[in-house]
């Protein structure tokens, strides 16, 4: 399966997100480059779990501040700015729901169904993927996120595992488990 | 099933669309407006703190000055001799209390470091101070030792002291202590060749707790020998040093491993639990002997059902089910959803009959759906019977180990008892020393303190499983709360789960609470602008209701302004405060 690049540094740009990060320490008005290079990213993130394309912008924006106002708290103990990034729009998101009181969404590409039919071995015609589509919203909202992560967003077990709280390894289980679910009632 | 809707293809945006809406100078420009006044800034309280505790050392040091030091070999007793601090503690980076204004306050005793001293506490916990321990700038001048005990969990929580361990767990406290040394505002070290000597009263029997101590740099708990481990005192030859950290060792190795065991256990305990028996009624086949009807309906207005071919409706036969109403003449019969339920209404000129229906297959799907459920229930019952088999092989090794160790302390305690019997002889080598008496099984645990800071009984108990989708915070008339921080106090598991919507707090994120579903449980809630609110969760060990691992809204009290948030605390937790 590919993963996407986007969410993929060089160590050049690591090295230079690390200048940013300590500079954006120093001063707020020294984020910029950090806004610049996140922002697309973070967006995706949060208008795929919504509908609501300008409350999308707004939840963008006060990840930014949020991520400001903490920015002297961050350490690099491991955990990518990134995934620190992804780990307050998760929150905030989550806020919006209860906030708004509204539902979370999925929003999926049928194309990126295949790669799920293509992980539990079943064939990719076009009743399966319509089963695949009846079936997903039996799954919990904890599994549909495993699976949106790797399968939609193609995102690495590892920055999964980063943005979750979990390790790769645990990730990709839980990740597998789901798939087992799905596979289970294939049959 | 999940609470989210799924949408399919939804038209894509583009990179270009994105970019358009980035704009900085509105962000920076919101987030200096949004910045706390210079009161609510750390550094302000920093100075300010130090100003005070500064000048609160020199109106005590002056008072103090024509004193003179005098010798004294009997304990200081927390009633006589202790001098109350009235300053608030510093907060350090680790430990920060989280209720503004609110903090447990030291008891300070003034110890000669020229002399042997012993501290007692009202709880029974003693510090004995060597002669020489206390690495203080000027020798002739008393260095105040300043220390808070903790046995309840409300206390605790009103310090600020870090209760999270790694790996998704917080401990279970059987009794804390924080101790520290100050001359001339100053911190005093220990001498590491002369540790305090330390029996800490618990609240629990600390032979099923471990040890620990909080390294506040690396702001993380750190596993800390004890004397219980040891079972004998420093105060023995080196060689017999020797054998008994070999054994002391093997003792640990045991312990570890049961604690890792029973963490297995309860992992498989809990995913046993949560393995679900299929239902028949999740793969829409008809129970046996079931009242089924069939029913033309338009599926444009049930669109989950337009995929199913030869779909019939069963009756549920619920607690209002009137089974006479199948002996009646009905004109007609019309289907309605009400909130995901299926609704059949039987009509005639005279009266109309509702019940709950719920749409099965038929024919050909029927086989399908059976054969999909005898798979399920064939996984599940494989699943079911490999846990079971985990879990008695891991119960098996339990007892293996427990057994292992039992052997190893029964075989140190005689070995102890024939040291001490000899220690005893030999009673002027110890001097002026007290010997400690204080023995594997009474609820002290000794240790050896070559450092100042925080020294903990306690056990890590995992954090309990998220609830399945996000729970709502409401204020009492349903306002909503936006929480900085949650604490859920399991007051059957005694302890505290620490939760945070803002990261880099070091704790679990607020989307992830949950608790145990037959715990009694407080919630407790402090928002941005630092009001706190509370919930309860008691006496619901017989709740149906809470069956499933979901819960949809918290509704929280504001704290009354008269009292305390320990106070408050204190009730909730049915505890008494017990701290110094």
């Amino acid at each position: 399966m590919s993963i996407n690049p986007m969410f993929h540094h060089t160590p050049d740009r690591l090295q230079e997100e690390q200048v940013w990060i300590q500079q954006a320490k120093n001063r707020p008005e020294n984020f910029g480059p950090l806004y610049k290079k996140y922002h697309e990213q973070i967006f995706r993130y949060v208008y795929q779990r919504m509908d609501d394309k300008e409350l999308a912008f707004d939840i963008v924006s006060q990840v930014f501040m949020k991520a400001m106002s903490n920015i002297h708290k961050f350490e690099d103990r491991g955990v990518p700015f990134a995934a620190w990034l992804f780990r307050i729009a998760k929150s905030e998101v989550y806020q919006s729901y209860r906030d708004n009181v509204t539902t979370r969404f999925v929003n999926i590409e049928t194309t990126h169904l295949t790669d799920i039919i293509d992980e539990i071995d079943e064939d990719e015609n076009e009743s399966n993927i319509k089963y695949l589509m009846s079936i997903l919203k039996n799954l919990k909202e904890s599994e549909i996120l495993l699976l949106e992560m790797r399968f939609f967003e193609k995102r690495s077990f590892k920055e999964m595992g980063d943005i979750l709280a979990l390790t790769e390894n645990n990730a990709k289980v839980k990740t597998f488990r789901a798939l087992k679910k799905l596979k289970s009632k294939y049959h | 099933m999940g609470n989210f809707n799924l949408k399919f293809d939804r038209p894509k945006i583009s990179s270009e669309e994105i970019v358009s809406k980035q704009n900085f100078e509105t962000v920076l420009s919101q987030f200096n407006k949004a910045k706390p006044p210079v009161y609510k800034n750390p550094w302000f309280w920093g100075s300010a703190g130090l100003a005070t505790i500064g000048l609160t050392t020199i109106v005590t040091l002056s008072a103090m000055q024509n004193k003179e030091l005098t010798s004294n070999q009997k304990p200081i007793d927390d009633k006589t001799l202790t001098l109350k601090n009235t300053e608030l503690p510093k907060d350090t980076d680790c430990i920060k209390p989280p209720i503004e204004g609110e903090n447990i306050e030291f008891k300070t005793f003034k110890v000669n470091p020229l002399k042997d001293e012993k501290i007692v506490l009202e709880s029974g916990t003693t510090i004995e101070i060597p002669k020489g321990s206390l690495l203080a700038e000027n020798k002739s001048k008393k260095v105040d030792i300043n220390i808070r005990e903790f046995q309840d969990k409300s206390s605790v929580f009103i310090s600020g002291i870090p209760m999270d361990y790694a790996n998704n767990t917080a401990f279970e406290s059987a009794g804390m202590i924080e101790i520290r040394g100050e001359q001339n505002n100053k911190e005093v070290k220990i001498n590491p060749s002369k540790p305090l000597e330390i029996d800490l009263k618990t609240t629990k029997n600390p032979e099923s707790f471990d040890f620990w101590y909080l390294n506040e740099k690396a702001q993380k708990w750190e596993s800390f020998p004890t004397n219980n481990e040891n079972q004998i005192s420093s105060k023995n030859s080196s060689k017999t040093n020797q054998n008994n950290s070999s054994k002391a060792i093997a003792i640990n190795k045991e312990k570890k491993e049961i604690q890792q065991i029973e963490v297995k256990i309860q992992n498989v305990h809990s995913q046993l639990s949560n393995l679900e028996k299929p239902k028949e009624e999740a793969f829409k086949i008809p129970k046996k002997n079931a009242q089924l009807f069939d029913l033309d309906f338009d599926k444009t207005d049930y669109p989950e059902l337009a995929t199913l071919k030869e779909v019939i409706f069963e009756v549920i036969q619920g607690k209002h089910y009137d089974a006479s109403f199948i002996k009646k003449n009905w004109s007609d019969m019309d289907l309605s959803k009400d909130d995901e339920k299926y609704i059949m209404v039987f009509k005639n000129s005279k009266e109309s009959f509702k019940t709950e229906v719920r749409p099965v297959v038929q024919g050909a799907e029927l086989k399908v759906a059976e054969k999909k459920f005898d798979l399920a229930f064939e996984n599940f019952k494989e699943n079911k019977k490999l846990f079971e088999i985990q879990k008695k092989n891991l119960e098996s090794d339990k007892l293996k180990h427990e057994s292992n160790l039992n052997k190893l302390i029964y075989e140190e305690k005689i070995k102890t008892e024939k040291r001490n019997n000899q220690v005893q002889e030999d009673v002027s080598l110890t001097a002026n020393r007290e010997i400690l008496t204080v023995g594997t099984f009474s609820n002290f645990i000794s240790f050896q303190a070559p450092v100042f800071g925080v020294f903990n009984c306690d056990k890590p108990i995992t954090y309990p499983k998220p609830f399945e989708s996000a729970v709502a915070f409401l204020w009492i008339g349903q306002q909503i709360a936006k929480f900085k921080q949650l604490f859920i106090f399991d007051l059957d598991k005694n302890n505290r789960f620490s939760y945070s919507s803002v990261p880099g707090l070091g704790y679990q994120s607020t989307d992830n609470i949950g608790f145990h579903k037959n715990n009694d449980i407080v919630v407790v809630g402090i928002d941005f602008e630092g009001n706190v609110g509370y919930a309860e969760f008691k006496n619901r060990k017989n709740d149906k209701s809470k069956e499933n691992n979901n819960l949809d809204k918290i509704v929280f009290t504001r704290k009354d302004k008269a009292i305390t948030t320990l106070e408050l605390l204190s009730k909730l937790l049915n505890e008494e405060t017990k701290s110094v």
